[in-house]
């Protein structure tokens, strides 16, 4: 009997010392790991950095949602991996506001033409490993993802017309890109280019599934791969050969909290240092004094989808959609959704702020419950009954679907709520083909140039949700597209915005702003650049106060 | 004495029967009459969201602004539903189930069985969840699902008290007297089995009420804006440090209602199985 | 006895299979997309399309089914259709984390229990008894969740004793602080089945005390200390041990719910997520695994008693 009991004793005792010892074997030099969760007690080292103030050493950590599913630029297209590579990898350049930022490029000229732009990488530039990051890196990671059978999801974004660019390498410095045809959206794909070791993954058959996509990831960034516990955290290391200088942190780490509830008790506990908070949770971290709260802008529109294609043809009608758009009220919803107008500016267009040849100023319906009730008589419509779908978990779509059945209600349309879980939900939103939903609260992140709108709004568009069909709006963005004159064109998208506000083809509600809570024990955050998805845009600029 | 008259007897000579009885009667009695309160459980209001328990909210309010204790009381309705909906439709099933395999025995117990057996060996949280996101997030659906996971364990112990029934005298007796099996089954063999139906039935509410809470609050199961008591916690764990009576109250209830149940369920098998003595 | 493992080893082969169809069949059947969780909605329609079919999405779901199958019986388990690795990697890696925690509770749990059933047995309705017993009752009343979050809110929060989330501190790899994240859900669990547990050594050892061996015993003048422990000790053990052997699959999936309120980095949360993404060659993997574990626990436990108490042969 005691033999017995002994022997489970060890075996659960030994599944724990497994579970405990356990961890991948990514241990570099392990120099200044183990610093424990949000103490004080951060490394010693004290040299100056260059502003004379700022400490260098200690250790940051994210809370992110899921594991990373691919830490490979040309793979990564979730928002963790997407977070990581930030720190892991440095892109060639970056835009902001129009300017642009260089790292590992130090130049980039198009030729007269427009159909070739030489690309120049700094000097001495290397890889986490020592070895150097040269045009050849470049060449290779760019052929990688036109290879076919590498799978790459970037893929069509490198061909245009039918036809791939070509990457030419001139010397080991220098790339020249060779365009099929004009296309002025080059820069923008190649900010999104991030080279990949070609020393590593040249022999490797299948790319996708290389474990060197999780598992001691070779990049250029300012953080080199330390460790990664799946299901835990995942930790990286200062890389002092970074191609914009020594970053301050010794070292970033991404801790895996994929209960939003645990992770917001982790947060206020301090085993957090940075995460994603709702406007509803802003209060509570607020209240404990140890975090800013720092909301910037995403470039996205929150708005409210009507399915023209539903099968019951209430929303085809626009005097009914008008009528739902008077039935609510735009502030009330911010308020009710993202509890505070400081999140979310109120949108009556459907393209944001940051895009070029914005304007608020169009037809707007809105908050005027009497108007919406003489429609809805005239529609003739008797008992309308609508559905809408939010994503289990969610809770801006929760609140923006009680919010919105609380006051159709009023005017004496029944709307029921039916929550589909994420994947499911993501499924039958872009279904093309589904009639059983009429309406659901979505949000769009397009960029700042207003072609890229339209997939949304052309009737054949690949991302026209509503079903929208006007061909003088097809007219228009086919016009916009080809237009070369600035002014011309900025009236061509005047004009678009003013029909689709007419048409109230969506219901815009607001551009809501991100909010990140960071520790105030941590600085650098402006020079960090706060960006939409990834929150840092280079994280070697924080630092511990 | 009648049957029914000693299983009150007994119930009634536990305190701990006697509470049971009275803390269910309270809340059915309060979800029936959740229409009474001035507050509709479903009604937004930004400006009060948060609010620690006052004169006007007697739980507080939650998140969203919305009343705790009427919301408590409607979740309590769904929640209960649920829990005899689920209870009803595994009984309905199980009962069938293990009363034709027991007593026709043969390749029909076989099949039955065998298929039992690969249902079981599927692990069950995981066919919970799978098939939450297959069907429709309605009240149907959860009572479904939970409904068909259940009724597995009632079938084995009707099965075996059926087997056992199946000897007796007096059905031996009826079968040689050339009685159909569909007579006999309803004339001797289920009578013979209310004991075994209501003690597991009791159990089986406790066990539904408990699975639909943790789907809720895993955010499988009952969708908003209905509240039920698993699915108000969902959210209780991100304000705990500033709303903790947002955790305690719909929790708290789940506790005393399950409690209930199988203090009420262990009292009904002492008293419905006598030769197995106080226990 | 050897007939009757040896049969039931045969019989697990089509068990797992139709297992393994019915587990098949429920995904397809369910709405969802695991490319969905990896696209952003700027991706083309045509790469879109092009990972899908890469990963055999396009095809009809027989013809998936069929094509897992073959790379089963070749030993290969598969890949995640989300993050291309090895499933069995992935179930591997986690499985001590869910391991430990439920076998550090269960362990705990009967340890535990079985001094108190006792007691509560031998003392039956005098006021150990009661308190034992109403302790039980809300044991196995109480949501696992609800007691998890209260626990967290006084030793987390309020006390800041011990840590709210995970396996670990980051950074740090000893048992100490794997131990010290692990006692709040060790306990939890523990509590849980402690309750159960505890019922059934009561109420066997209450039959027990009946039984004419044991009057016996007080006949020739034992003490009811000696009586238990020596004698009434193993005729309890029976049913408990039946419970662990059923209890083999749980070590697997009994921790869902507590895994996340956790944090946890187990099996649990990865099926979970897997279920959320429709990933299904990880859904098969642990239902498959768990499946297996609840055969093989299930034979163990009919072995087990059929050895300890001979008079159960009559098995068919």
């Amino acid at each position: 009997m005691a033999k017995r009991f002994s022997v489970i004793l060890i075996f659960a005792l030994l599944a724990l010392a497994i579970a405990a010892c356990s961890g991948k074997n990514g241990e570099n030099n392990g120099a200044g790991g183990g610093n424990a969760a949000g103490s004080t007690n951060e490394s010693a080292s004290s040299e100056a950095g260059s502003s004379g103030e700022i400490k260098v050493g200690g250790s940051l950590i994210f809370g992110v949602g899921a594991d990373p599913l691919e830490l490979n630029p040309i793979y990564a297209g979730d928002r963790v991996s997407l977070t990581i590579n930030q720190a892991l990898f440095a892109p060639l350049f970056q835009v902001n506001n129009g300017e642009k930022t260089f790292y590992l490029a130090e130049s980039l000229t198009p030729s007269e033409d427009g159909r070739t732009y030489t690309l120049k990488l700094k000097d001495g530039l290397t890889w986490h490993d020592g070895q150097p990051l040269t045009a050849d890196d470049v060449v290779f990671t760019f052929d990688a993802i036109l290879d076919e059978k590498q799978n790459s999801m970037f893929r069509s974004n490198l061909i245009l017309g039918g036809e791939p660019i070509r990457a030419v390498k001139v010397d080991d410095r220098t790339v020249e890109f060779r365009l099929p045809q004009v296309n002025p959206a080059f820069e923008a794909t190649l900010v999104q280019l991030t080279p990949i070791p070609k020393h590593i993954f040249e022999n490797v058959a299948n790319i996708e599934q290389s474990e060197k996509n999780l598992y001691d990831v070779v990049g250029s960034g300012p953080f080199k791969f330390k460790e990664y516990k799946p299901g835990e955290y995942l930790t990286l290391e200062r890389f002092d050969g970074y191609a914009l200088g020594k970053p301050n942190l010794d070292s970033i780490t991404y801790r895996i909290a994929k209960d939003s509830n645990a992770a917001l008790l982790a947060l206020q506990n301090g085993e957090l240092n940075v995460y994603y908070v709702n406007p509803q949770d802003v209060p509570t971290i607020e209240a404990t004094g140890k975090f800013e709260i720092l909301p910037y802008s995403e470039g996205r529109l929150a708005y409210l989808l009507f399915n023209e294609n539903s099968a019951n043809g209430l929303l085809a009608k626009k005097e009914i959609r008008q009528a739902i758009s008077y039935a609510l009220s735009r502030e009330e919803m911010i308020q009710t959704v993202y509890s505070s107008g400081e999140y979310a500016e109120p949108a009556k267009s459907f393209v944001t702020p940051d895009g070029l040849f914005w304007t608020n100023d169009v037809a707007t319906y809105d908050n005027d419950v009497e108007k919406a009730k003489e429609l809805l008589a005239a529609a003739g419509t008797s008992n309308p009954k609508l559905t809408f779908i939010i994503s289990s978990g969610n809770k801006a779509m929760e609140a923006a679907a009680l919010y919105v059945q609380q006051k159709l209600k009023a005017v004496g349309i029944t709307v029921e709520i039916q929550s589909l879980d994420a994947s499911a939900f993501g499924q039958k939103f872009a279904d093309a083909s589904a009639t059983d939903f009429d309406l659901a609260y979505s949000g769009y992140i397009m960029g700042y140039d207003p072609d890229a709108y339209r997939i949304l709004y052309e009737s054949d568009g690949d991302a026209n949700y509503t079903h929208y069909n006007n061909p003088k709006v097809d007219e228009l963005f086919d016009q916009g597209a080809r237009e070369p004159d600035p002014e011309k064109r900025g009236a061509v998208y005047q004009e678009l915005q003013e029909i689709i506000a007419e048409d109230a083809v969506i219901y815009p509600v607001a551009y809501t702003k991100t909010i990140v809570a960071v520790d105030k024990r941590f600085g650098g955050i402006e020079e960090a650049v706060l960006k939409p998805v990834v929150i840092f845009e280079d994280p070697s600029k924080l630092y511990l106060k | 004495m009648t049957r029914s008259r000693s299983v009150i007897r007994e119930l009634v000579s536990s305190n701990m029967g006697i509470a049971s009885m009275v803390i269910l009667s309270v809340l059915i009695v309060g979800s029936a009459l959740a229409f009474l309160s001035p507050h509709d459980p479903n009604h937004l209001d930004a400006a009060r969201r948060l609010q620690a328990p006052n004169a006007g909210h007697w739980f507080g309010t939650d998140d969203y602004g919305r009343d705790i204790f009427t919301r408590v009381l409607y979740g309590g309705r769904v929640s209960l539903l649920v829990g005899f909906a689920s209870m009803l439709l595994s009984m309905a099933i199980g009962v069938t189930v293990g009363v034709v395999s027991g007593y026709f025995g043969g390749w029909i117990d076989n099949l039955l069985m065998r298929a039992l057996e690969i249902i079981l060996s599927i692990p069950s949280f995981l066919v919970i969840l799978l098939l939450s996101v297959l069907l429709k997030p309605n009240l149907g659906s959860i009572v479904i699902i939970i409904g068909s996971l259940m009724w597995m364990h009632m079938s084995r112990i009707v099965r075996a008290e059926t087997l056992a029934l199946r000897e007796r005298e007096y059905v031996l007796y009826a079968r040689a007297s050339g009685q159909g099996s569909a007579g006999i089954i309803f004339r001797h063999i289920l009578p013979g089995l209310v004991p075994v139906i209501v003690v597991g039935a009791t159990n089986n509410v406790a066990s539904s009420i408990m699975m639909e809470s943790s789907l809720s609050f895993l955010g499988f199961g009952v969708q908003p804006p209905n509240a039920t008591w698993g699915s108000m916690l969902n959210g209780a764990q991100g304000t705990l440090t500033q709303a903790p009576y947002m955790a305690i109250f719909p929790g708290a209830l789940i506790l005393l209602t399950v409690l209930s149940f199988n203090i009420l369920g262990d009292l009904l098998r002492v008293a419905l199985e006598p030769k197995l003595g106080r226990r | 006895m050897r007939q009757l493992i040896a049969k039931r080893l045969i019989q697990t082969i089509p068990l797992l299979f139709f297992v393994s169809v019915v587990c098949f069949a429920l995904i397809k059947m369910a709405p969802g997309d695991p490319v969905m969780s990896f696209v952003t909605p700027n991706m083309h329609k045509e790469d879109i399309e092009r990972v899908r079919a890469n990963l055999g999405l396009d095809k009809p779901a027989h013809v998936q089914y069929w094509l897992w199958l073959k790379e089963l019986l070749k030993g290969n388990l598969g890949y995640s259709l989300v993050n291309h690795q090895p499933v069995a990697k992935l179930i591997l890696e986690r499985l001590p984390a869910t391991a430990g925690l439920m076998g550090c509770a269960i362990l705990l749990a009967v340890i535990l229990a079985i001094p108190l059933g006792l007691i509560a047995g031998a003392f039956h309705n005098k006021w150990v008894d009661r308190i034992i017993t109403f302790m039980s009752y809300i044991g196995i009343s109480v949501p696992v969740f609800w007691l998890a979050i209260l626990l967290i809110y006084l030793f987390a929060v309020k006390l800041d004793w011990l840590p709210s989330m995970g396996m670990r501190t980051i950074g740090v790899n000893s048992a100490a602080d794997v131990i010290q994240h692990g006692i709040l859900p060790v306990s939890v669990l523990a509590f849980s089945f402690l309750s159960s547990y505890v019922r059934y050594v009561r109420s066997s050892t209450i039959g027990q005390l009946r039984e004419d061996y044991v009057q016996i015993q007080y006949a020739y003048g034992s003490i009811r200390r000696v009586v238990l422990f020596r004698h009434v000790l193993k005729h309890v053990l029976l049913p408990i041990i039946t419970l662990l052997g059923m209890s083999l699959a749980d070590l697997v999936t009994g921790a869902i719910v507590t895994e996340t309120v956790f944090s946890w980095p187990g099996i649990g949360s990865l099926g979970v997520t897997a279920i959320r993404g429709m990933d299904y060659p990880i859904i098969m993997g642990i239902t498959l695994f768990s499946a297996l574990l609840l055969i093989i626990g299930n034979l163990l436990a009919d072995v087990l008693y059929g050895y300890a108490d001979p008079r159960i042969h009559t098995m068919r």
